[in-house]
């Protein structure tokens, strides 16, 4: 049953057959984590998160249509999920963030060029970052990415042209890069390699 | 003064191309001209460096593994919505692995580590568990778990005074 598509699992569920559904869960469970992880901030929340996009694939599960590719249809869900978690008040990643200057956090910002550690720093830069994207940018950026959705299946998920999602792309990807920018000194590259 | 305009010109062209090739895969190969004036403008170069630093850390970003912890109470809440039902008096007479994982509260892994031990029985290649049978294997457990204290008590009289 592994063999079997995405598509061919959500018909043979749709059909009664309940362990389609946990080839799908094992095969996506990380994907949906990750991705919800990284748009709220937080683990606990993330988890009931995860909890509730995959309770809606198994609710949902009649109305899914097998023309649509289910990476699309399930990060829709995701996304969905990640809006009304905010709508319903509580705090955004960006808030819940200690930042310093640019963006950048402070800790980051003060390491010496000679640090070892150059990689993990920049990786925790830019995870900071990203975080502190607007929430369009942050799912577009996030989707195509990570998480390697074509740019039309970004545009199923989220109601948008393939056109603007490639806008929105390039937007994300100007933003994380002016902001690690001083990070992106040659001579911290340098000597992190020597 | 034409020639500062011009190599102004192509920095900005450069950079452009450099901006559009972010953390792509794939980035669009550059014309000859812009090829030529990269190779000997260091400020274009430098620019170049950061952009591949940034292209580099932006293609290292990886999906992060959902812990084993968080996965067991998702999959306790999934089981209990595919059977219509919620709490332990979701799980029918008859389990799967993974439903007897969840029954005993552990890792599923575990269980197919201890299928020597389990009263299992297989039927058209899958691995099932009565359910009955498992409580009686608990309990037997339970009678063995009492036993093993109680003897590890008595070699360890102190404990038993302090008791």
């Amino acid at each position: 049953m592994e063999d079997l598509s995405d598509r061919e699992l959500m018909v043979m569920f749709k059909h009664g057959r309940r362990e389609a559904f946990e080839v799908l869960f094992v095969r996506y469970r990380h994907q949906v984590w990750s991705y919800l992880r990284r748009l709220v901030g937080d683990e606990a929340s993330a988890e009931d998160l995860v909890q509730e996009v995959f309770l809606a694939v198994i609710r949902s599960r009649e109305t899914y249509e097998a023309e649509a590719p289910f990476p699309a249809w399930l990060f829709r869900i995701a996304t969905n999920a990640a809006r009304s978690h905010f709508r319903r008040g509580r705090r955004s990643p960006v808030q819940s963030l200690a930042e310093g200057e640019n963006g950048v956090p402070a800790d980051t910002r003060s390491k010496p060029p000679h640090d070892l550690a150059y990689a993990h720093e920049l990786n925790s830069a830019l995870e900071h970052a990203v975080r502190e994207l607007p929430e369009t940018l942050r799912e577009v950026f996030l989707m195509r990415q990570v998480h390697k959705l074509t740019d039309e299946e970004i545009a199923q998920a989220m109601d948008l042209a393939p056109a603007s999602i490639r806008v929105y792309l390039h937007r994300a990807r100007q933003m994380l890069y002016r902001k690690l920018r001083p990070l992106l000194d040659e001579r911290q590259g340098s000597d992190a390699d020597d | 003064m034409t020639e500062k305009k011009t190599g102004h010109s192509l920095c900005d062209k450069v950079r452009d191309r450099l901006a559009a090739n972010l953390g792509r895969g794939q980035p669009e190969a550059m014309p000859e001209e812009l090829s030529e004036h990269l190779a000997g403008c260091e400020g274009c170069q430098e620019e170049l460096r950061r952009a591949a630093k940034f292209t580099a850390a932006v293609k290292a970003l990886r999906a992060t593994p959902l812990p084993a912890s968080r996965e067991l109470r998702i999959r306790s809440a999934l089981s209990a919505e595919l059977r219509g039902a919620r709490g332990s008096e979701a799980f029918g007479p008859v389990l799967t692995a993974q439903e007897l994982a969840l029954y005993l509260q552990v890792a599923p892994e575990q269980v197919y580590g201890h299928l020597e031990e389990l009263p299992a029985f297989e039927f058209a290649g899958e691995v099932r568990f009565l359910r009955a049978s498992i409580d009686q294997w608990i309990r037997e457990r339970e009678k063995q778990f009492r036993r093993q204290t109680i003897e590890s008590s008595l070699k360890r009289p102190h404990v038993l005074r302090l008791a």
